[in-house]
Order: structure tokens, then sequence, then C-alpha cells
């Protein structure tokens, strides 16, 4: 008796120290079908130290003290990667913001630290509305000294001319940006001329700088600008642009600062169109009763746009991918699950939300501070990036992680945190994937971390594109066998059972090889009522035609059976007939 | 030998005449068969509270046996005790509610009565649910309509028994039947809020005992 208690007692303790031993600290996190949190498999770590100013070859560090941003463009032509690095340098230390174009091994190629132009080529108005390092261009100065240009032609001063005349008696002036905020290259192919141009937020300086790369003269050591998108007449904003995007067309898209009314879309000349991607209230019938009330004061105030504050946009495929911060009134949240939008060229929002949850960063979050320095509220969305097979990733400020969603709008992984270590994210200002790898600039820390992606994601990435291409089972293409995406959900599967989106990629595999039982085993377990009802119907169709032969000649011979047995009793009885149809009941 | 056979067979009986003969004739001729049922003595305790079991078994068997197309829940989230309570709760706060609401508009009927009337009621709500759970089994996702319908009948025989026994138990007409149930919904929710406040309260007293404990064992005092 007492053995076994001792055995059963050793056994217990057994358990509980693999229990203590397995919940180890970096356990990931995600959603599951209900929405519910679940312990997961993180996707994108820290594997290599994160790059500071030294690592990236600027010689000091007060030239990297405010980054703002960071771009990564794939040559149309030679297809290698190249990447803008911002630095915002700072406004009120009379700083200019400097311009780092980086290889692919994250060095430093070049260093811009102020562009030219030609007032020719611009015309009166937009030359008195340039500024330079916070100042115009044109205003009185003191000084009636002779304004020198240097061995390359360039004017020595850049801004505070007298008048236009004098600004216009030089070839070259400089233009220095102030707290630069966003930088975006583009080139155009679809229509003559062919254009490659640089596109740069000059945020303080209240302008969009479009800047021709193919003028880079190596005596200035800088670009020329071409032209200068600054303050819409028509719009009553205070323009401080603060991210861009250029589509295809040529349209620059603008997400200026305290706008609430949308993206702003200029056409490729530099006017302004129209506000882009905003929701409008909708009305509740209580609503549209109380508006047959109303007086025409009234209802020309009311705000018919949801105000949305754009934080960060991407574009891929002609379609602008944009984050937001929730719409709050006031203290509260109205509407989180609109933060996320894939805005089409007409201007609706046509993201795809098939997954479990609503893509919106966490979808479960507390509302109110519970203790001190706590993070709560919504995830606020800063920056998104999309890769080829339309996956995206959105940062997230409130609590510093990193969400990865596939084209579906399914949650595929969870990944970074908050903190001050070396892998730990602080202040995101941008995020760019640079092949599988993603970088993240870092501000607070003033470093770029890459965030690689683990065993698990690189296969969940495989398994996405495959779904994305249309593979969802192997094929047999020029007799290679091209792995589809079951192949990588199974190994997926092996790696995390919990992860639930894997199943129905199994189950579909299943369901292309028309066997229906197991496609429905697979969707039960993905728990995906859609796809199982499909399987379902063409299972029952399959017992029914099976079966339907045999069950209805027994149907009916029991029938037929039972009348000749009913007419052969009738027979037999014969006179006690009347007697068997009796009286009934009451 | 033959005891035992004769003593299933009456037992079977029993059931038959009592469990589905009888609620079937409530339903088809409602006042007839509440009459029945209040002055000839044909409720049976036995029956109700046979009924009650039968009503949280079915609801615990929904959590399991219903087609994944209507139930996506996975089994670990059921909880018994809430099933029971859910059920046995609701019967009880809403006997209680009816009688003491009763009480005050002249109702003829006593505890015992209203409570195996509401028991009766369940009749309906556990056979369509039964035909619910298997059809469930069996239906594809553009079907489904069906068993939404079979559902809301149960819940609709449900009611409608409820209604028609009310009128017949306490000898009602139709307005003031109405202004019962009114005021039985307002006295159930009543009952429930007191209940919420006595938990609160008790789990209040409870931390404060708990807490002074704490204070003494803790505390260097003595």
């Amino acid at each position: 008796m007492k053995k076994r208690y001792i055995k059963i007692l050793s056994f217990i303790l057994a358990l509980l120290s693999f229990w203590t031993v397995a919940s180890v600290d970096g356990l990931g996190y995600t959603y599951d079908h209900k929405g519910n949190v679940i312990y997961s498999t993180e996707g994108l770590t820290v594997n290599q130290t994160p790059y500071i100013y030294s690592d990236l070859g600027i010689d000091s560090v007060s030239k990297f003290s405010n980054p703002t941003d960071l771009f990564v463009y794939t040559h149309h032509e030679t297809d290698e990667k190249i990447l803008y690095l911002l630095d915002g340098g700072s406004q009120s230390k009379k700083v200019a913001s400097t311009l780092f174009i980086l290889n692919d091994q994250l060095q430093v190629q070049q260093e811009i630290t102020h562009f030219v132009y030609n007032p020719a080529n611009f015309d009166d108005e937009t030359l008195l509305a340039i500024k330079s390092l916070g100042q115009k261009v044109v205003s009185s100065r003191e000084s009636t000294d002779e304004i020198k240009t240097d061995t390359n032609g360039v004017c020595e001063l850049d801004s505070g001319f007298n008048s236009l005349e004098e600004l216009k008696s030089f070839d070259l002036v400089k233009l220095y940006l102030n707290e630069a905020s966003a930088v975006y290259r583009s080139y155009k192919r679809n229509s003559l001329p062919y254009t490659d141009y640089l596109y740069i937020c000059d945020k303080e300086n209240n302008q969009v700088l479009v800047v021709d790369y193919e003028t880079y003269d190596s005596n200035l050591g800088t670009f020329e600008i071409v032209q200068i998108i600054t303050t819409p007449k028509e719009e009553n904003v205070k323009f401080r642009p603060s991210k861009t995007i250029v589509d295809a067309a040529g349209r620059i898209y603008v997400i200026a600062s305290d706008v609430g009314d949308g993206i702003m879309e200029f056409s490729a000349d530099g006017s302004f169109n129209r506000y882009v991607g905003t929701n409008y209230t909708s009305l509740s019938a209580w609503d549209i009763f109380w508006r047959n009330f109303s007086t025409e004061e009234q209802l020309a105030g009311e705000n018919l746009i949801l105000q949305t504050s754009f934080t960060g946009m991407a574009y891929k495929n002609n379609m602008i991918y944009a984050t937001s911060y929730a719409i709050r009134n006031g203290n509260t949240v109205t509407d989180d699950k609109n933060m996320i939008k894939k805005i089409n060229p007409s201007g609706k929002d046509v993201l795809r939300r098939n997954g479990y949850t609503v893509p919106m960063g966490d979808y479960k979050y507390s509302r109110t501070r519970i203790k001190e320095d706590d993070a709560y509220g919504p995830s606020n969305l800063e920056c998104i990036t999309v890769n080829e097979y339309g996956a995206y990733t959105v940062v997230d400020s409130t609590r510093d992680r990193l969400f990865t969603y596939d084209n579906e709008g399914n949650l595929l992984y969870i990944s970074g945190g908050t903190g001050t270590q070396v892998d730990k994210i602080s202040s995101p200002k941008a995020i760019q994937y640079l092949g599988e790898n993603l970088l993240v600039l870092d501000a607070d820390k003033k470093v770029i971390i890459i965030f690689e992606p683990t065993d698990i994601a690189k296969v969940i990435n495989k398994a996405v594109q495959c779904e994305y291409e249309g593979r969802a089972d192997d094929e047999i293409i020029n007799g290679e066998v091209v792995r589809g995406a079951a192949y990588y959900w199974e190994q997926v599967i092996e790696l995390n059972a919990n992860y639930e989106y894997a199943y129905i990629g199994i189950g579909k595999k299943y369901m292309n090889n028309k066997d229906y039982k197991n496609a429905m085993y697979y969707f039960e377990l993905g728990f995906d009522t859609n796809y199982y009802g499909k399987a379902y119907k063409q299972y029952r169709d399959g017992i029914i035609k099976q079966y339907f032969a045999p069950v209805m000649i027994t149907v009916i011979a029991l029938i037929v059976g039972l009348s000749i047995y009913k007419r052969i009793r009738k027979k037999k009885l014969g006179i006690k007939d009347e007697e068997m149809t009796g009286i009934g009941d009451e | 030998m033959k005891k035992v056979w004769n003593k299933i067979a009456q037992f079977f009986k029993f059931v038959h005449e009592e469990m589905f003969r009888f609620p079937k004739y409530i339903i088809i001729h409602p006042l007839k068969g509440w009459e029945e049922f209040k002055r000839y003595g044909k409720g049976k305790m036995s029956v109700a509270l046979a009924f009650v079991i039968i009503a949280i078994i079915v609801n615990i068997m929904k959590f399991q046996y219903s087609g994944f197309i209507v139930n996506d829940t996975s089994i670990k989230d059921m909880n018994s005790f809430g099933e029971i309570a859910y059920v046995v709760g609701a019967i009880v706060i809403i006997t209680v509610a009816n009688w003491s609401v009763t009480t005050l508009f002249d109702g003829k009927g006593n505890m015992k009565n209203i409570f195996m009337m509401i028991c009766y009621c369940l009749f309906p709500y556990i056979l369509c649910n039964i035909i619910g759970m298997i059809l469930s089994n069996i239906l594809t996702t553009d079907e489904i309509a069906i068993y939404n319908l079979v559902i809301s009948l149960g819940v609709v025989l449900m009611v409608y028994m409820f209604f028609v026994g009310i009128i017949s138990i306490h000898e009602y007409g139709l307005g003031q039947c109405l202004l019962t149930i009114l005021f039985t919904i307002i006295a159930a929710l009543i009952i429930i809020f007191v209940g919420i406040l006595l938990f609160d309260l008790f789990q209040k007293v409870y931390g404060f005992g708990y807490q002074i404990y704490q204070e003494i064992t803790l505390r260097d005092m003595f």
C-alpha cells in the first residue's frame, strides 16, 4: 500500500517538474479560432545584433540621432536591393536631415545632406512657398552682401533671398530638409517618359520634394529637385506631410499629420485631387429619423466622415495598404476593426478579412489602465509592409509587437516584444521586408533591428506562398514534383499541433483529391464551418449515390410486402372485416 | 421472471402514457388538458422532475452531438454545472416569481402546480432539440434553415404551453395573463438582482474576514 502511494506521488512530482520546466519565458502567443489567447510559436526573432550607426558606416553618432524612415527599393533593372535611410536631424538645433543610401548589406554608400534646384523650372507661386531648413526661401535678409556661388555653381545661400528676381538669378540653389519624415522611390514605366524619382516628405518645411534620380552629380554630391508640392490652397490644412507613396501612374499619396480627412491624393503634376481611404459614418435608423428635424446649419456642421488618422502606407500591385489608429470618440473606442485597409484605385477598402479574427493587431486588449505604465487600449499600428505573395506585417507601438497576416487576412504569427534589450522594439518608425527578413527602424535605440523567420515561420511562409499561387496540393510539372501548400502545412503541424489554420490547408488537399471523409475531419480540426459544409455536401451525395439503389429496393419491397400481407389478412379473416373497422376513439 | 417482465412493461406503459400522450394532449387541447392536469390530478411530480433532468441531459448532449455546422465549440468549453444551474435556476426563479406575483393578483394556483406546469412545458423543447440534434448531423449548410425551424418550433411551443398554462391554472383572462407574465419577468429580475447583491456581499464579508486572519497571522504582534 505504502509502495503504491510512493509510486503515485513520485509520478505526480515528475509530471509537475516537467510542467514547470516546459513553461519558459519567451513563448509567443496567438489568437485561436474563437479569438482567445493561446500559447504559440513566435514567427520572427532577432539572431544578430542590431545595426547601430557605426555598423552602418556612419562616421558620427550625431548624424544618426533621429532616424525617421527606412525604405527598401528593388531596382527596376538589376533587381538589387537599395535601402534609403532618412535621419530627421533636429528642427530646434537647426540640423538638416540627411539621406543615407545603403546597399543590401546595410553599408552606407552615399550620404546626401542637401538637394539643389534650378529656380527657372518652377513657377513664382511655388518659389514663394518653398522653404529650406524651416525658413522661406524668399524673404528679406539683413545683409546686403553679394551672394557667392561655389565652384560648382551652386548658390551658397539657401534661404533669405531678398526677392524672386534675386533667387532666379542663380542657376542652382541648395535646399536643406527640415525633419524629413519619409522617403520613397518609384520608377514609372507605364507612360513615356520613363521617370525614376525619389520622393521625400519634408515635414517641417511643409513640402514634398520630387527628386530626379538620374540627375545625380558626383561633384555636387546630390540630386536635382524637379518638383515641389507645397500646401494645397483649396484645403484649409496645415500641410505637414509625414508619409508618402506613389502609384504606378505617378499619383502621389501623402499622409499629412493632424489631417483626419484621409490620405491626400495629388496628381502627377502636383495639384491636389481628393482625399482617399476614410470611411463614412453609417447612419442608424434613429439618426435618419432625427435628421428630418435638423436645421440646415445643424446638418452642415455634422461630420459625415469618420476622422481617421493614418499612420503608414505600402504599395503593391496597384493597391495601397494603409494603417490608421482606431477611431475614438473622446476616450472610448468606436471602431477598431478597420485599422488596416487595402485601398484599390477607386478608393474602396478591399482588404480580405477571411481569417478567424479581423486583422487589427491585438484582438483582445484591456480598455483601461490596470497598472501604472501599462499599455492599454487597441493596437496603435504605425507601419505596414507587404511582400511578394501578399502577406503583410504591421507593427504595433502600444505593446511593440509585429503581426504578420497573409493575403486572406489570417493571422500567421506574432513576434517582437517591448523592452530595452537589443532584440526588443521600443519605438518603431519603419518596417520593411528585405527578402525574407524584416528590418525594423527603432528611433529610441537608434538602431536597425533585423528580424529573421524562425524554423516554423519559414515553413509557414512557404505554405502561404503556395496558397497564394494556387497550389493547394503537390503537382507534377515537367516530371518534377512541385510541392504544394499541404506538404508545408503538414510540416507546420509537426512543429506546432495547435496551429489551427494549417489543418484547413491539409483539408483542402483532401478535398482536391475527392477524399471527402478526410477533408471533413481536417476542416473540423481547423474549425472552418464553411469548407466543412462543402465537403460534407459532397460526402453525403456520394453516400446517397452509393446506397440509393439498395435502400430504395428494400423500402419498396417492404411497402409491397406489407400491402400484400394486409390484403391476405383481410381475405383470411373475411367476415370479421366489419368488426375490424370498429368504432374509433372519441 | 414474469413479474419482472410485467413490471418493465408497466413502467414503459406509464412512461408512454404520462410522458408522451398526456403532454401531447395538453398541446393539442390546451384548456382541457390543463384542467385535467390541475383538477383531476393528472399532473405527476415524478414526471415533472424527470422532464427537468432530461432537459439538463439534452442541453449537455447538444454540446457534443450536434453537427459541426451548427456547433463549432470545443467540448472543453462546456460547463456541466453551468448547464444544470441554467435549467434548474431558471425554473426555480420563474416559479417563485410567478407564485409571488399571483398571490397579488388572486391566482388560484399553488407552488406545486406552477412548478409542475413549467416542467411540463419543457416537453416540446426537449423533443424538438432531440430531433434537431439528429438533423444537424445530416443536413448541409444550405439546408440548415430546417434545423433552425425545428429548434424555434420547440421554443415557440414551450412559450405557448406556458401561456395557456398560466391562464388555466390561475383561471385568468387574457389581459390578466399578460399582466402576470410582465410582472413575473420583473419579479424574476428582482430576485436575480437580490441574488447577485447577496453573493457580492458574502464575498466582501469573506474577504474581510480573511484579511483579518492574514493580519493576525502575518504580523509579529504576539
